[in-house]
C-alpha cells in the first residue's frame, strides 16, 4: 500500500520536474564552466563523494575499462567547425564488439569481398550511446563515431562523408572520413532527421521548431513548410514532393513545393518515419504501436510488421527485405516477416544500409 | 598538435552528461539551485575518478550512483527524510536511464499537445510552456493563472491535478 503511494508521489515529482523543464527551467548556463573551473582548481571533492562510492567507482571503472581495452576502432570527437585540425583519431581495425554485436554465426573477419560485387554496410545511430557505428555485411562493427549528442539520424553520403542529426544540441553536421566537420547548420530546435539532396541542399525535420526546411550549402533556407506540424521525419520523393511524418496530428502528409497537401493519411499514432517506396507505396514506422506498415496510395495497409520493440526507423532494402531500428536491436525481416539477422545496440533509432 | 587542457573529451563528457544528472536530481525534488550545485559536484568528481574512460552506458550508471549519493547526503544534512528515493530511482531506471530522460520529455510534449483546450491553457500558463516546446520561464503564479482563466484557485488546483493525471496516463500509453 505504502509502496503504491510512494510510486504515485514519485510520479508526481517526475511530472513536476518535467513540466518545469519544458517551461524553461534549465541548468544554469554557467554550470559547465563551473565544473571546468572546479577541475582546474583541483579541489578535493567533498568527503561524501570520495568516501562512499569507492566500491561502485572501482566496479564501474573495471567494467568501462574492460570495454575500452577490448576494442580498437575509429573514434571521433567533435570540434569547432572552424577548426582545420582533424577532429578524430583514425583506426579502421575491424572489431566485433563495443555495443553492437551481430547475432549471426561468427565469420572470419578477413573474408575478402567478391570482386565486382557491391559490399553491404549498415549505418546505425545509437541515441543512447551518443554514437553512430558502421557494420559490415557480417554484422561486424567497422567504425564508430562518438560524441554525437542525441544521434537521431545519420546518412552516409556518396563522398563517404557522414550527415548527422544531433537532437540534443540542435544541429546537423557533415563530417568527412577524417572526422572533421565540413558543414554544419545550427539554427534548429531539437531536429530529428536530415536528408542530403542530389542538389547538395539538405532537407531537415526541425522537429520542435515545427518546420521542415531545405538549406543550401551556405546555410540559407531556400524552402520551408511550417503549417501546424511536428515533423519527426521528412524526405523528398522522386516527384519532388516532400513526405512528412507529423507526430502533432498523427499523420503522414505529402506536400508539393507550393506547400499544398497532395496526399495525406491519418490515424498513425507517434509516426516516426515515412519512406516513399519505388512502387508508390509508403512505409511508415509507428513507435508506440510497435508496427511498421506499408500503405498504398489509397490508404490501405498491404504489408506490416507487428510486435516490434519501439521501432523508430524502417527501410525497404533492394532485395525486398525490410530493416528496422528497434532500440536494443536492428533486425532485418523478409517478406514473410521472418527475421533474417539481428544486430544488438543500446538504443538504435536509425538504420541505413549501403551497397558500394 | 598541442592538446589543450581540459581536453575536448572533458568538454564532450560534460556536454553529454550534465543535463541528465541535473534532470535526475530535479526528479528527486531538488530545486534548480540545489540541482546545479549537486550536478557540479557529481560531474567534477566523476571526471576526477576517471569516468572519461568509461563507455557511455557505464558512465551514465556511474553518474547516477554518484548523484544518488550526493542527493542522499544533501537530504541528511538538511534533516529531510529520504522517503521517495527508491521510488524515484525505479521511475528513472524505467523511463530515463537509457537516454537521460530526453525521450520522456519528447513524449510529454506530444501528450501536452493532445490536451483539450482548457487543460492545455492551464498547463501552459502555470509552467510557462510555449506552443513550440521549450520556452523561457514566464510562468505566472497560480493566483494569476486562476484569474486569467476565470477560475477560483481551488478550481485551478483541481484542473491541474486532473491534467497531470491525464498526462501520466498518456505517458503510460506511450511506454507500451
Amino acid at each position: 500500500m505504502k509502496e503504491n503511494e510512494n510510486h504515485t508521489r514519485a510520479e508526481e515529482l517526475q511530472m513536476e520536474a518535467c513540466l518545469s523543464e519544458l517551461g524553461g527551467t534549465q541548468p544554469s548556463a554557467s554550470l559547465g564552466d563551473r565544473i571546468l573551473a572546479e577541475l582546474e582548481r583541483g579541489e578535493t571533492p567533498p568527503a561524501r563523494l570520495t568516501a562512499a562510492p569507492k566500491w561502485m567507482i572501482a566496479a564501474m571503472l573495471t567494467i568501462g575499462l574492460g570495454v575500452v581495452g577490448g576494442t580498437a576502432f575509429f573514434e571521433s570527437k567533435h570540434e569547432d567547425p572552424t577548426s582545420t585540425t582533424p577532429a578524430i583519431t583514425l583506426d579502421d581495425s575491424p572489431t566485433t564488439d563495443n555495443g553492437g554485436q551481430a547475432e549471426q554465426d561468427p565469420k572470419p573477419s578477413d573474408k575478402k569481398p567478391t570482386p565486382g560485387k557491391p559490399t553491404a554496410t549498415t549505418l546505425i545511430a545509437d541515441y543512447s550511446n551518443n554514437q553512430v557505428a558502421l557494420f559490415n555485411d557480417e554484422g561486424e562493427q567497422l567504425k564508430v563515431v562518438k560524441d554525437i549528442f542525441g544521434a537521431w539520424d545519420c546518412q552516409l553520403l556518396p563522398n563517404n562523408n557522414l550527415l548527422l542529426t544531433e537532437f540534443s544540441v540542435n544541429r546537423v553536421s557533415e563530417l568527412n572520413p577524417e572526422g572533421t566537420i565540413v558543414w554544419q547548420f545550427q539554427n534548429l530546435k531539437n531536429p530529428y532527421s536530415a536528408q542530403r539532396l542530389p542538389s547538395g541542399n539538405t532537407l531537415i525535420a526541425d522537429t520542435f521548431a515545427g518546420r521542415v526546411i531545405e538549406v543550401d550549402a551556405d546555410g540559407k533556407i531556400v524552402w520551408k513548410y511550417a503549417k501546424d506540424i511536428r515533423p519527426f521525419d521528412a524526405e523528398v520523393t522522386p516527384q519532388d514532393t516532400i513526405l512528412i511524418a507529423d507526430v502533432l496530428a498523427d499523420r503522414v502528409l505529402e506536400v508539393n513545393r507550393a506547400g499544398k497537401t497532395v496526399w495525406e493519411i491519418g490515424g498513425l499514432t507517434n509516426v516516426h518515419d515515412a519512406d516513399r517506396l519505388p512502387n508508390g507505396n509508403t512505409l511508415v514506422t509507428l513507435r508506440n504501436r510497435g508496427e511498421v506498415r506499408e500503405i498504398n496510395p489509397q490508404g490501405k495497409t498491404v504489408w506490416s510488421l507487428k510486435k516490434l520493440l519501439s521501432p523508430s526507423d524502417a527501410d525497404r532494402l533492394p532485395n525486398g527485405n525490410t530493416i528496422v531500428a528497434e532500440n536494443k536491436r536492428v533486425r532485418e525481416f523478409d517478406k514473410d516477416q521472418k527475421v533474417i539477422s539481428t544486430i544488438r545496440a543500446t538504443w538504435a533509432v536509425e538504420v541505413n544500409r549501403y551497397y558500394r | 598538435m598541442v592538446t589543450p587542457d581540459p581536453t575536448p573529451s572533458t568538454h564532450g563528457f560534460i556536454e553529454s552528461h550534465l543535463k541528465s544528472v541535473w534532470r535526475y536530481l530535479r526528479m528527486h525534488g531538488a530545486n534548480p539551485d540545489e540541482a546545479d550545485d549537486l550536478t557540479q559536484e557529481t560531474v567534477a568528481t566523476a571526471l576526477r575518478k576517471g569516468a572519461l574512460k568509461l563507455e557511455p552506458k557505464a558512465a551514465r550508471a556511474f553518474l547516477r550512483e554518484a548523484a544518488r549519493y550526493a542527493w542522499l547526503h544533501h537530504l541528511r544534512r538538511a534533516r529531510r527524510e529520504p522517503v521517495l528515493v527508491e521510488a524515484v530511482d525505479d521511475l528513472w531506471d524505467r523511463d530515463a536511464q537509457h537516454d537521460g530522460g530526453e525521450e520522456l520529455l519528447v513524449n510529454l510534449r506530444n501528450c501536452i499537445d493532445k490536451l483539450d483546450e482548457r487543460a492545455l491553457q492551464a498547463i501552459q500558463l502555470s509552467y510557462g510552456i510555449q506552443d513550440e516546446g521549450v520556452g523561457p520561464d514566464h510562468s505566472l503564479d497560480r493566483d494569476q493563472v486562476a484569474q486569467v482563466m476565470g477560475l477560483r484557485p481551488n478550481g485551478l488546483k483541481t484542473l491541474l491535478q486532473r491534467t497531470r493525471q491525464a498526462l501520466r496516463e498518456c505517458l503510460e500509453r506511450a511506454r507500451r
